[in-house]
């Protein structure tokens, strides 16, 4: 059977694949909506949130233009955008945290080799074509799935991040487990984030003021990444595997590292 | 809504394999994109990313369920065949090659069922195959070309007898 005969037979069996009848999901899900709105945690419990994100969304219809969403609704976010695995959450108490100082103690995981990393997870391994290879690659096998950071130094256009010389650290980790999700916490001041398409993929982009990782561990305890870089974030998710790019880059240079991952 | 509704339901159903886990997947995909919708209106293809989350939501219902992964359906019975216009190349299967086509599909892993799934089985453009998958469309061109060379590969050495293999 030659390609033209596959794909005629595959149209074929689409045809005639025994689908379930549609149920109707109109009043569930409008069910879901008007019972989540008092029920759901963080901002939907606050109705000054929940003004506030309606507002910013009207604002975004009218300028048709990238929403830059405020502190408040940013727990929302993550949900809004279907990268499911990723919170992020405010914290406005906390203090300012430390930079790590030099790639091999940024507390990312064991150093490996790619072969390594790659052999250790199920996902798949991307690097930035725009980069190439990384300087450093960490295996942190406590995450659920485990967790591939590559760290990049002396990259070009982005200065090291708090005095250090990494300019880029991307991480890779499945974003679907229940368990394995990040917790992301953004001081209030100085930091925005904007929603943005990473290869036409929702995401989203944290820039400005310094900010934590905290992981949950597979028991739900709360352990701290010790990576503490004062850059901009981009968070994304594709199949399955969450992307977190730590950067000095701006938001379209980062991008551009993000979309050029083969 | 309802124009997306059968789609959705139908893209949770091939990744949940059942219609309880389909059903709840489509609902709260919906519901996900009721509140994102507001920046889904400047333009941004609103179908594909529907189904991106609804696939997500099967599949996280699929492995908290710990089911094994695979495509899990099943033809319709009795369909009529087309005898009197058979296909020049022969395309028109009997219902033992549709079969045998399906449980191939269905051992294929992950990666190349689904592009094979969205492309073909949900009649998806590259387009919306790439956007539902997060990547370029030229990903999903490789993809798939790879995807059908395996699912031919697995063809082939079904059509071999057994104890054959390699003969």
């Amino acid at each position: 059977m030659n390609r033209n005969d596959l794909e005629a037979s595959l149209a074929t069996l689409a045809g005639e694949i025994e689908y379930p009848f549609t149920p109707d999901l109109v009043a569930p899900v409008r069910a879901a909506i008007t019972a989540q709105a008092p029920a759901r945690g963080g901002w939907f419990q606050r109705p000054v949130f929940r003004r506030a994100s309606f507002l910013v969304a009207s604002v975004a219809l009218l300028l048709g233009a990238l929403v830059t969403f405020s502190p408040a609704t940013r727990d929302a976010i993550a949900d809004l955008l279907g990268i499911s695995g990723v919170e992020v959450r405010t914290s406005p108490g906390r203090p300012s945290p430390e930079v790590s100082a030099s790639a091999p103690d940024v507390g990312l995981g064991e150093r490996v080799t790619l072969e390594q990393a790659r052999s250790a997870v199920d996902f798949d391994v991307a690097l930035p074509r725009s980069l190439g290879a990384p300087d450093h690659i960490y295996l942190d096998e406590f995450v659920p799935g485990g967790k591939v950071s590559l760290v990049y130094a002396n990259v070009p256009g982005a200065p090291g991040i708090g005095g250090s010389d990494i300019g880029v650290v991307l991480s890779l980790f499945p974003g679907e487990l229940d368990r394995a999700y990040v917790d992301k916490t953004v001081h209030l001041e100085a930091t925005k984030v904007d929603a943005v398409a990473v290869n036409g993929v929702p995401g989203f982009f944290i820039k400005g003021g310094p900010h934590e990782v905290v992981y949950l561990a597979p028991d739900g305890g709360e352990r701290v990444d010790t990576l503490r870089l004062a850059g901009n974030t981009l968070l994304w998710e594709s199949q399955g595997v969450a992307y977190r790019l730590e950067t000095s880059l701006g938001k379209q240079a980062a991008l551009e590292v993000a979309e050029s991952l083969e | 809504m309802r124009r997306y509704q059968a789609i959705a339901f139908r893209t949770a159903y091939l990744v949940a394999g059942n219609a309880a886990d389909a059903e709840e997947a489509a609902q709260s995909a919906f519901t996900k994109a009721y509140y994102a919708l507001p920046r889904f209106r400047s333009g941004a293809p609103f179908r594909p990313w529907l189904l991106r989350i609804a696939a997500n939501e099967a599949k996280n219902r699929r492995r908290s369920a710990g089911r094994a992964e695979g495509l899990r359906v099943r033809l319709v019975e009795n369909r009529p065949r087309d005898d009197a216009a058979p296909s020049p190349e022969g395309a028109v299967l009997a219902r033992a090659d549709r079969e045998r086509l399906l449980t191939e599909l269905s051992a294929l892993k992950e990666r190349d069922r689904m592009v094979i799934t969205y492309r073909y089985l949900l009649d998806l453009s590259e387009e919306e195959t790439a956007r539902v998958l997060g990547c370029s469309r030229g990903t999903v061109k490789s993809r798939l070309h790879r995807a059908l060379q395996r699912l031919q590969a697995r063809l082939v050495e079904v059509e071999t007898p057994a104890g054959g293999e390699g003969a």
